[in-house]
């Protein structure tokens, strides 16, 4: 059941059928006397109305709590029902939207890459919550990344943290061009796996190897209170220095993750990982 | 009193906590006069002025009451009742002490009222506190915090007082403990004073020294910063702390304090805002009547922030002193990488001052540290910037000398010498300067140019005379004398050079070197005599030196220059293997001094042990030549091509030994030499192939299938090509010889297959990218993206072709397929670099030329000049008859270029000129000239 919370301070509960720009339609449950129970149509003003307090649709939470293979059918079949509220004030239709591009994302099938991407501008463009709003244009960098359009994802990337005065963007920013800045190197090296000796190459390699690293230690330098995102910043860095061989410096990020991040979800792997630099062992991080 | 003192009063703000809340009564007269008053009236002026707050006049009134009539035993009630008032005017004006016995006796009059009591209760604390009596300070408070009858917002101030007097005697862990066990209580019921007691708790922790447990305490109390009534005092603390622990280099710990630090305009944001909001509020409360107690409470939060905030804009470099330390942290644990990358921001974001200035002198050595050379040479740029018009920005020449030291590191030694050339000119007195002029000087050795090198080593000696360098730049001058082959002067030098700077006392610190080069530039001057002395003087005295090597092969030579053969074999065999290049080129002196006195027979063993003990040098095949060469004077013309054979079927599957395609690659000229015929040469390959192919053995059957190739390179070029593109399924570019690879990706250039060729090149690329001939890989793709219409990428590969290439001609043929190519793109002025610098380019093919004036001409058509496009037109004709067809291009384009300025009757020439070149004719632009002169003699109106 929906709430109509209306700028007179009274509220009306109903389930909304439609809004247009100029009205709400919405079905309420009236009470017909003895003992029955009828249904009518309503409609009220939009100027009239505060915000609408959303309830949730049948099986909503459920939908919402699927996983797997399920979870893209119901969030999709979710998301078309709720679209229409996409830019109504506390409307959670962008949570859902996002919950959904970052499912198909994950994804093998470049067509639900796509429908994601096409989703990202949706809420973008239209979500009345700018918290859903930032994370679509982050979400919408990071499918990029998964297309393989690594030059743009950079370039939205970078645009992205010069415009943001928003800490959370910028460390997710920066972290997502990291990740990309380590793709292009792998891709580097395997294509010039002697690139130590071919100038041009080498150059380039450096280049992306110590942007890279500039941006994943860019969280735990500048944003240290974000605790979470500043540790998968420097988990970061510890997998690019294991790919470039620099294990006493990737050792000195995990020391950083296991004590000045200890409540950090990446502080026990942080922590195993450097048991097994005291053994001397080498482990190779993906 | 402790230092402590200051604090703690400016935790509570106690000297303002004032005597206002009390309300003495209404003062009945206000007069002025108080001379000739009646006890009555003298009160009443009293009360007046306490009830003002006139507390001078309000304790000299009382006071003069109480000593007018303190004996008077009427007047006893009434100094009972208002002695507390003269206890808080004395307070009001600073007479603790005085005060302090007069609180003493009231509290001991029986009808004392209750706010009275609470009111004297509380500052009787706060006499002793101010007479230094801590232990009863402290008892005082105990009782008042023990009265819960007590003005509850005082109470918890005497709380805080109680701990504060902990640390004012010293006992700092105690008033640590006490505050810990205290906390939590005041939270629920004074969550302002509790944010006080935190701030309180965190300077007893670092008083103690107990750092740690002072950490936990940022730990658990950051997340409630924003609602800390003094969170400037707790963040300068938080300051001090991370300072502490750099001290003890607990980095990390240092890090997560100095990082939980807010800027000073977040802080200044935060308490201005938190000032507004508490302004407005007590308005609003003081409008509405609200009780004196939390109106006063309130105004004492206000009073506090307005303190911080006026202590906090006081302060200085709080943002870059509060950065840098950051940066030390790092750079202190040696990670010059996090070091730098805060100092960066400190750079790019933060206003000049002493503090950004020492940190970016300190980036920029962080970032040679880990050798970032760009970055060291934006974050010089970068501080030149801001810097250059500050006063006190000492620094600019330290960081132009590193920039400069950026590019050298690089290889960018133009730009290098640039760089300290332009030190040394904007500072010359500073005390980088003669090593930046060294340095220039040093940049254009390195560049070859001898001259400009020597330039500024008389520079250096002009104008730094004394200095420590110029020993440097007097050895060095004659190594630039000795690199452009004018031995006599460097000698001269060398000899100057040891005569003012070497001593017993101090040798000169390139003494050997300097001893090497006297001996060399004997030799290379044809004193033989004289170099042998010297040389055997040098390596009698230097057995150990890197020098010895090339010594002992120098000395060889010349010993053979003076004859002495015998010596001169001896001392090539001292020449150490270790020293590869001396040692082989010893080698083969000593096998060329057999040859000279006819000892061939040793020559040929000579030759075949080298063979035996280097397979893999590059001048095996040399070795191999001369092994034949002896069979061939001995009259054993098969024996002499025997080695060839025996060699390659020793050695020809080992993929690693790159000389084997020279020996191959020799072949077919020795068996021209021989006579013999290449059909003989084919009919061997092929045998050895198939036999070689049998025992799976790929790469002697890939080395053999190229080798036939090598027979058709000279005369059959077709027939080359097709060999090499049957050669082309069985190349394994990683394993095989990049020479090989290099051939069939050319050869499948040349019949147009662009995608064979381009994945070719790419893997020679990807596995030799240091291959000699690796030039050939970037003129190939050059060629590859040119035909694919990718421009930009084309001329991207030719540069690096320019680049790498050793080869002068094909530089030549590739910078004219560059400037095409920039004249496509509308680069004009890059096009006509390229093409001056191939006019002027001695290396440059008269064919080349004849293109390269063509293009010129071209390049000005399009930029509208066709006067001077004419005359490069005309030069081609005029000049290069000889290559026809581009003649024939250049009489017709000249011709259109007198036409486009009008210049009919000269066209018509021109087009007469080509019309009569009857070796012209099978050209079309011999066509359209004809058509053109068709034109040119028509009568008006008629058409063709």
């Amino acid at each position: 059941m929906d709430i109509l919370h209306l700028k007179n301070g009274n509220k009306v509960s109903g389930k909304v059928e439609q809004i247009t720009n100029k009205t709400v339609s919405f079905r309420m449950n009236i009470d017909l006397g003895r003992g029955k129970r009828g249904a009518v149509k309503r409609a009220v003003s939009l100027e009239k109305i505060n915000f609408i307090e959303f309830g949730l649709l049948k099986n909503e939470a459920t939908w919402l709590k699927e996983t797997g293979e399920r979870s893209s059918k119901v969030l999709r079949k979710l998301w078309d029902l709720k679209v229409p509220y996409l830019g109504q004030p506390k409307s959670n239709t962008g949570a859902v939207g996002l919950f959904l591009a970052r499912g198909l994302l994950k994804t093998d099938s470049t067509y639900h890459w796509s429908d994601a991407m096409d989703l990202f501008d949706l809420i973008e463009l239209k979500s009345w919550n700018e918290e859903d709003r930032k994370a679509a244009r982050i979400g919408r960098i990071r499918g990029l990344v998964r297309q393989g359009k690594l030059e743009q994802a950079i370039t939205r990337g970078k645009r992205e943290v010069a415009a943001a005065k928003d800490e959370s963007v910028m460390v997710e920013v920066e972290f997502t061009l990291g990740e990309i800045g380590f793709v292009k190197l792998k891709a580097l090296q395997k294509k010039h796996p002697k690139w130590q000796d071919d100038d041009e190459v080498l150059l380039e390699r450096q280049r992306i190897y110590n942007d890279s690293l500039d941006h994943y230690l860019n969280g735990s330098l500048f944003y240290a209170t974000r605790e979470e995102a500043s540790a998968r910043g420097l988990m970061g860095a510890v997998k690019l220095y294991h790919f470039a061989g620099r294990n006493d410096e990737a050792r000195k990020c995990l020391e950083d993750v296991g004590s000045m991040y200890p409540d950090s979800s990446f502080a026990k792997q942080a922590v195993e990982q450097l048991q097994l630099y005291h053994n001397d062992k080498k482990n190779i991080i993906e | 009193m402790r230092n402590d003192y200051p604090f703690i009063l400016a935790v509570f703000g106690v000297v303002s906590v004032c005597c206002g809340q009390v309300v003495c009564g209404q003062g009945a007269i206000e007069r002025g006069e108080d001379e000739n008053v009646s006890p009555v009236e003298l009160l009443d002026l009293a009360r007046g002025a306490f009830q003002r707050g006139d507390f001078v006049k309000a304790e000299e009134v009382f006071a003069r009451f109480f000593a007018d009539y303190g004996e008077n035993p009427e007047a006893v009630e009434a100094l009972d009742i208002h002695r507390p008032f003269l206890a808080l005017s004395k307070i009001g004006v600073g007479k603790y002490e005085e005060a302090l016995e007069l609180i003493n006796d009231s509290l001991q009059y029986a009808k004392l009222e209750a706010k009275l009591e609470d009111e004297l209760s509380f500052w009787r604390g706060i006499c002793l506190l101010q007479a230094e009596n801590y232990p009863a300070a402290q008892e005082a408070m105990g009782e008042y915090w023990s009265n819960e009858k007590h003005e509850p917002f005082k109470r918890y101030e005497a709380l805080l007082l109680f701990a504060g007097l902990y640390l004012l005697q010293g006992f700092d862990e105690f008033a640590a403990d006490f505050l810990k066990d205290q906390i939590p209580g005041m939270r629920k019921q004074a969550p302002e004073a509790a944010s006080r007691a935190v701030v309180l708790r965190l300077h007893a922790l670092m008083k103690a020294g107990m750092n740690d447990q002072a950490l936990m305490l940022l730990r658990s109390e950051y997340s409630s910063l924003d609602q800390m009534t003094q969170v400037v005092s707790f963040q300068m603390q938080v300051m001090e702390l991370g300072a502490r622990f750099i001290e003890e280099k607990q980095y990390r710990k240092a890090l997560f304090c100095l990082q939980r630090v807010w800027s000073k305009e977040k802080l200044l944001k935060h308490q201005g805002t938190r000032l507004i909001g508490l302004r407005e509020r007590a308005a609003r409360l003081e409008k509405n009547g609200e009780r004196q107690a939390v109106m006063f409470q309130i105004k004492s939060i206000i009073r506090r922030i307005e303190r911080e905030i006026s202590q906090l804009e006081l302060a200085e470099n709080f943002n870059s002193g509060l950065r840098l330390r950051v940066a030390i942290a790092y750079q202190t644990q040696g990670r010059y990488r996090e070091a730098a990358l805060v100092m960066e921001a400190m750079l790019r974001q933060m206003p000049a001052d002493r503090v950004v200035d020492s940190a970016s002198v300190a980036l920029v050595q962080c970032w040679m540290q880990i050798e970032r050379w760009p970055k060291v040479i934006e974050a010089a740029d970068l501080y030149r910037e801001k810097f250059t018009l500050w006063e006190g920005a000492g620094h600019l020449p330290e960081v132009m000398f590193l920039k400069a030291e950026a590019y050298r590191e690089m290889k960018q030694t133009q730009l290098a010498a640039a760089a300290y050339g332009e030190l040394v000119e904007k500072f010359p007195d500073h005390e980088q300067a003669p090593a930046a002029l060294f340095m220039q000087a040093y940049m254009y050795l390195i560049q070859d140019d001898s001259e400009g090198a020597v330039y500024h080593f008389d520079q250096l000696r002009a104008q730094y005379a004394g200095h420590n360098l110029i020993a440097d730049a007097d050895y060095w001058t004659g190594m630039a004398l000795s690199f452009t082959s004018e031995y006599a002067e460097a000698r001269a030098w060398m000899q100057a050079y040891l005569a003012k700077h070497d001593s017993a006392k101090k040798p000169a610190k390139y003494k050997v070197e300097a001893r090497f080069r006297l001996a060399y530039c004997a030799f290379a001057l044809g004193e033989s005599e004289e170099a042998i002395e010297q040389f055997v003087g040098f390596t009698e005295e230097n057995a150990d030196h890197v020098l010895i090597d090339e010594a002992w092969l120098l000395l060889g030579d010349a010993y053979l220059g003076e004859g002495e053969i015998d010596r001169g074999i001896a001392t090539y065999r001292r020449v150490s293997p270790i020293a590869k290049r001396f040692f082989e080129d010893a080698w083969f002196k000593l096998g060329k001094a057999l040859r000279l006195t006819d000892r061939l027979v040793e020559m040929r063993a000579h030759f075949a042990k080298f063979l035996a003990l280097y397979p893999d040098s590059n001048r095996m095949p040399e070795a191999v030549y001369w092994v034949g060469w002896v069979d061939r004077q001995s009259g054993e013309v098969a024996k002499a091509k025997q080695i060839y054979w025996q060699v390659l079927k020793q050695h020809g599957n080992d993929a690693k030994l790159l000389a084997i395609e020279d020996l191959i690659a020799a072949l077919p000229m020795l068996y021209r030499e021989t006579g013999a015929g290449e059909q003989e040469l084919l009919k061997r390959l092929q045998q050895l192939r198939v036999a070689a192919v049998a025992r799976g053995r790929r790469v002697m059957a890939l080395r053999c299938a190229w080798g036939v190739a090598q027979i058709y390179r000279q005369g059959n070029k077709k027939a080359y090509q097709v060999a090499l593109l049957d050669v082309t399924p069985e190349v394994d570019a990683k394993q095989d010889a990049p020479r090989i690879t290099l051939d069939c990706a050319d050869a499948q250039l040349a019949m147009g297959n662009y995608h064979v060729a381009g994945e070719l090149y790419e893997e020679v690329r990807k596995w030799h990218p240091r291959a000699a001939g690796r030039d050939r890989v970037f003129a190939g793709l050059g060629r590859i993206a040119e035909q694919a219409g990718e421009v930009k990428k084309a001329i991207g590969f030719y540069e690096r072709f320019e680049r790498e290439t050793a080869s002068p001609q094909r530089l030549a043929e590739v910078k004219l397929d560059r400037a095409r190519l920039l004249v496509s793109e509308k680069r004009a002025d890059e096009a006509m670099g390229v093409l001056n610098e191939l006019l002027e380019n001695q290396h440059a093919s008269s064919q080349i030329k004849a293109q390269a004036l063509f293009e010129f001409g071209e390049l000005l058509m399009s930029a509208g000049e066709p006067r001077k496009a004419a005359a490069y037109y005309e030069r081609i004709y005029v000049v290069y008859g000889k290559y026809r067809k581009l003649v024939a291009r250049a009489y017709l384009r000249r011709g259109e270029a007198l036409e486009e300025l009008a210049l009919h009757a000269e066209a018509l020439e021109v087009y007469e000129e080509l019309a009569g070149r009857t070796d012209l004719h099978a050209f079309d632009e011999f066509k359209k000239a004809e058509k053109k002169l068709l034109e040119f003699n028509r009568p008006e109106g008629v058409a063709l």
